[in-house]
């Protein structure tokens, strides 16, 4: 079994609690999450008013559903779906033809071997060196990074298989590396 | 690396703007706060018009009793005015904010109905068992049980088993939480 991680614990309170007739738990549980959200949506949108933009839908759309969730401690990656769905509404209505996240060309399965690590940089350039990956390469790790996700989580929250999501993982971090090192992605 | 560091580093390494965030803040507060409709506020008014009749109603009956009534129609003039108040200073406060809680009015709302439903089931019985007459007496016993299990019993029974839910959930929760952070801290 999967060890429970103390932010999806902590939400699933919180969502219960909002069930009890809690004043202020939807208002603990909307803060707990704005920054990691708003860090997301700024890594799939053109603008910080964009993702601010895209992340009061995405409450608005959580609130209406959040009754409807029946596994509270899966609330972060379907949270993160939610957020995605309305990134990608954003997108569409500011450019009708542009590809779809994370359909920006096909993966090469992983090499062999243990992963690119990524230890020791400093945040700021580990943060500009995210910006210059691909968009699938990116959101695939800024999921991984922000919330520790599983490949299967990662899956299920941008509708790719595993399959994929581990390339996109691998290919990411080797680009992210070589960007960090100086070379190109 | 710690995945929580590297969570907290990507953060730090951008910070929000803060015009954006403050409007973003005054949109969000819709979220868990619904703005009461014109026909609601009529609907609301009407209810406070009715609550504070029924306040100066029962002050006048209690005060107009007060020697000679029988306790149990005491009491349920208290019950009754106890009620109305509640009722009378929840529609004010909601018209004022003109917003409602998502959740909390709408809860508070609730179980002030459910402890009058609760209140006036028991005195019925009470009145019953009192009454001097066994006939008007045991007409009332039965109006206090239909009326208990028709309305006091499936909505307390509901309630109930809800809040106890609920409650086992939130414990098991809590319990789970204290490991998974005693697990973090300790890795």
């Amino acid at each position: 079994m999967k060890e429970s991680r103390p932010a999806a614990v902590r939400s699933a309170l919180l969502i219960l609690q909002h069930r009890s007739g809690s004043r202020t738990a939807l208002t603990e549980l909307v803060e707990m999450w704005e920054r990691p959200l708003l860090y997301y949506l700024r890594r799939l949108l053109d603008s910080e008013a964009d993702a601010w933009d895209a992340l009061q839908e995405t409450w608005l759309r959580v609130v209406r559903a959040l009754d409807r969730l029946r596994d509270e401690r899966a609330f972060p990656a379907w949270l993160y779906s939610i957020a995605r769905n309305a990134a990608l509404s954003s997108l569409r209505r500011r450019r009708p033809d542009a590809t779809p996240l994370g359909e920006d060309g096909t993966e090469e399965p992983p090499a062999a071997g243990p992963e690119p690590s990524l230890d020791g940089w400093d945040m700021r350039d580990l943060h500009a060196a995210l910006a210059q990956l691909r968009p699938a390469h990116r959101e695939a790790l800024t999921l991984h990074f922000l919330e520790d996700f599983s490949v299967a989580e990662i899956a299920a929250i941008t509708g790719t298989p595993e399959g994929t999501v581990k390339s996109r993982l691998y290919h990411g971090r080797r680009a992210l590396r070589q960007l960090l090192e100086g070379g190109d992605s | 690396m710690n995945g929580s560091n590297l969570r907290r580093g990507l953060l730090g390494a951008e910070p929000p703007s803060d015009d954006l965030q403050r409007a973003y803040r005054e949109r969000l507060r819709t979220l868990v706060e619904r703005p009461i409709t014109a026909a609601e506020r009529i609907v609301q008014a009407t209810g406070l018009a009715i609550g504070l009749g029924l306040v100066v109603e029962f002050v006048r009956l209690f005060l107009g009793h007060r020697a000679d009534g029988r306790p149990v129609a005491l009491v349920g003039l208290a019950i009754g005015l106890a009620f109305s108040i509640g009722w009378s200073v929840f529609s004010i406060a909601l018209l004022r904010r003109r917003t409602e809680h998502v959740r909390w009015h709408n809860y508070l709302r609730t179980q002030l109905v459910g402890a009058f439903t609760l209140a006036l089931a028991g005195l019925m019985l009470w009145a019953g068992l009192a009454a001097p007459d066994p006939a008007r007496g045991n007409q009332l016993i039965l109006f206090g049980l239909v009326f208990w299990a028709t309305l006091g019993l499936p909505f307390y029974v509901a309630q109930m088993v809800r809040e106890s839910t609920l409650r086992v959930r939130q414990d098991l929760l809590r319990l789970e939480l204290a490991i998974a952070e005693q697990g973090t801290a300790d890795a």
